[in-house]
């Protein structure tokens, strides 16, 4: 198994200096977001790269959770651009490998695997951000399927994909009055504008349904148990290293050249402690994912402290680019990162549930 | 949760258990009992004296009396002074020994003629009271058993009041030493005191952390308990947080033990112990501050473990330092395959 796991890291890396090598991507921060490209993504299928823990029926390695953190994890590191298929792999595929029909399996896995298809993941609306189960997104039963209307805000890469998954309310009780719905786009009926950031770049939208026509055969799940795959979903996007990695890249690019003697060096020490210390944590937390336990604090501890420390590598990145003695001017290549990250930072403590609502969970487990 | 239960077994809980059992029926005579139960020497295999088991089984005993507020100096010798006396050839036998490996010591070793090691100098903040006979100690280039008595002792007592002595030497004969084993070096002994002190911090926040919540449950203000505030249901998450930061950075160390791993735990560990302490103090209001309750006893003993063997900074340099040095340093690769060489 570890053999195995080294084996697969050299593999990543392999594939990554190979892209570096002719010019293939640049590595950005916050990659998982923000580094669309679909073309990256296909060549990371071709060689097996995605769908770590996805079946080998389908294409997939049919590995577990410790290959898909290596791959992760190396993916990230090296700020490879994989927001193209990053939703598909981590939220999409295991929910229809876990809940949809035969015919859904065949048809959405093996582009899942293949790094083919971009999904949208539907869940925040206006008005239904941390309180997620006040979703008022509606899908009203109709002759051979369902009409979904209402709004999802907040939708990352709804613009690219080919599909999106939708919290829908098919009943008025607040949990289990939700299910989830495959739209596939474009759509006549589904309108998508852009909320542009605080950066200026096009990352999300506002994603609009006019009595949008779902077929039965898209249903994902059964109806009713929209509530409860969603927090699959979720557990599962606030369980990986993108949780503390977001800024790595940048970090990576200001530590190279520095002297020996650099006035960074306690940062860089507590940069590598607590990077450290996340990994071991996230190996636990996969390992409680994996035997079914979505529930568990520790989920939610490690997106509160790995996004934290997350936003304060900003301060140490500025530290290190600033320190006196440091070749100045950055690097136009260091500059993009550092930009990067400081339009990215409040986000890291807000997408996918803030820490808040984190802390909330964490506490109501201490008090149980 | 424990650290160990990231590496648990029923003989390491049976442990845990027969511990938490004897410092529950605390009285006057437990660091006695403890030591006639061989708990220091938990790590030291019986042929040598010791009590058997693994490292592991030496953090988790040391992690459960550090939660239990025990006073007993010399608690970690099996997991420091004994491994040190042991890896390098020495003999070891059934003894309280201290370890001295504080940075700012000034201990020198000059060898006579006849192949005596004298040691002159400083050793701060020696975890000695009168139980402790021996010190252990490192030069720059010999790791040496020295007698207490060989020396000038200043006795003092940290913060929590825990004995903490100055002990100057001035041409005392080492009892054994030998040079260090290929590798090894002053820094690691330090890094195995820090190891301890890690463990102990992660046993104290543990302690720390399921007081508060009670604490906080049962502590009612304006007609609710202070617990339903979500402002305290925060705090308590967030020491809830660095209890498990702690328990990780541990855990990881005892699984790979290496000096980077343990100044990684001593760096983490310091850092989350200052912040949940003074949480927990927010938390408790006025009652923190009471010398009969007992969070005083476990804060002050974070507080004062934090800044021995190595203050976080001190890590944080160390590891800086050790990457700067690698030729083309690479941050990834760094905190995947670890570091090797030194800062010199």
């Amino acid at each position: 198994m570890v053999s195995e796991l080294i084996e697969l890291r050299s593999q990543v890396r392999s594939f990554l200096s190979a892209e570096l090598a002719t010019g293939g991507f640049t590595p950005r921060c916050d990659s998982w977001l923000i580094g669309f490209d679909p073309e990256f993504s296909r060549r990371l299928g071709a060689a097996h790269l995605i769908g770590l823990m996805l079946p080998t029926e389908f294409g997939g390695f049919g590995g577990g959770t410790a290959h898909r953190l290596v791959v992760s994890e190396e993916l990230l590191s090296a700020g490879a651009p994989v927001a193209a298929h990053w939703f598909a792999e981590r939220q999409f595929g295991p929910s229809v490998l876990r809940h949809g029909t035969t015919t859904q399996q065949d048809e959405w896995l093996p582009k899942v695997i293949r790094g083919e298809v971009c999904i949208a993941i539907g869940l925040s609306e206006p008005d239904a951000g941390s309180d997620l189960a006040a979703v008022r997104t509606k899908a009203e039963q109709v002759d051979g399927g369902w009409l979904i209307s209402g709004t999802k805000a907040w939708t990352s890469a709804a613009h690219h994909a080919d599909a999106m998954v939708v919290l829908a309310r098919t009943s008025g009780q607040r949990h289990i009055g939700l299910s989830q719905f495959i739209i596939r786009l474009p759509n006549p009926n589904v309108d998508i504008s852009p909320i542009r950031l605080i950066s200026g770049e096009h990352h999300f939208n506002l994603v609009t349904f006019d009595a949008a026509f779902v077929p039965d055969c898209d249903v994902l799940g059964e109806i009713g148990n929209g509530w409860t795959q969603a927090m699959q979903e979720l557990a599962a996007e606030r369980a990986g290293p993108e949780r503390y990695l977001s800024t790595f890249p940048l970090l990576d690019e200001l530590v190279r050249g520095l002297p020996r003697d650099s006035q960074s060096a306690s940062d860089i020490g507590r940069v590598i402690a607590d990077i450290t210390t996340f990994r071991s944590i996230n190996h636990k937390v996969v390992e409680l994912l994996a035997s079914g336990d979505t529930s568990a604090s520790e989920i939610a501890m490690l997106k509160g402290i790995g996004t934290t420390f997350e936003q304060e590598t900003v301060g140490i990145a500025l530290n290190i680019a600033y320190e006196p003695g440091n070749p100045t001017p950055l690097s136009p290549n260091a500059m993009a990162l550092l930009r990067e990250a400081q339009y990215q930072a409040p986000g890291f403590t807000i997408r996918g549930g803030t820490n808040e609502v984190l802390r909330g969970i964490v506490s109501k487990g201490l008090l149980r | 949760m424990s650290i160990l239960d990231w590496e648990q077994t029923e003989e390491r809980q049976s442990l845990q258990r027969a511990l938490n059992e004897m410092c529950s029926r605390s009285v006057a005579s437990l660091p006695q009992a403890l030591i006639d139960a061989g708990i220091p020497w938990i790590g030291l295999p019986e042929s040598a004296g010791g009590s058997g088991g693994d490292t592991f089984d030496a953090a988790i005993a040391l992690q459960t009396l550090s939660s239990n507020t025990v006073d007993l100096i010399g608690v970690d010798t099996g997991l420091v002074a004994s491994w040190a006396l042991t890896t390098h050839s020495l003999p070891c036998d059934r003894s309280l020994i201290a370890t001295a490996a504080e940075p700012r010591n000034t201990l020198t070793g000059s060898r006579t003629s006849s192949g005596e090691l004298l040691i002159s100098g400083n050793a701060f903040e020696v975890p000695a009271d009168e139980s402790i006979k021996f010190l252990l100690i490192a030069t720059d280039q010999d790791l040496a058993l020295v007698s207490v008595a060989s020396g000038t002792k200043y006795p003092d007592k940290n913060l929590a009041g825990e004995a903490r002595a100055t002990i100057e030497f001035d041409n005392a004969a080492a009892i054994h030493h030998a040079d260090f084993y290929s590798g090894f070096a002053q820094i690691d002994l330090l890094a195995r005191l820090a190891l301890a002190r890690s463990i102990q911090t992660s046993g104290a926040l543990i302690a720390v952390r399921d007081l508060t919540v009670k604490y906080a449950r049962t502590r009612e203000q304006f007609g609710k308990p202070i617990s339903d505030q979500q402002v305290i249901a925060h705090k308590l998450a967030e020491i809830s947080e660095l209890t498990l930061m702690t328990q990780a950075a541990v855990a990881t160390a005892l699984a790979s033990a290496t000096t980077l791993n343990f100044a990684i735990a001593k760096s983490v560990s310091g850092r989350c112990a200052r912040r949940a302490s003074m949480l927990a103090h927010q938390v408790h209001g006025a009652m923190g501050m009471s010398q009969e309750y007992q969070l005083g006893a476990l804060t002050t003993r974070l507080w004062s473990w934090t800044e021995e063997a190595g203050r976080p900074e001190f890590w944080n340099l160390y590891i800086g330092k050790t990457f700067l040095a690698q030729p083309n340093p690479r941050l990834w690769d760094s905190i995947v395959n670890g570091m090797k060489g030194s800062i010199e």
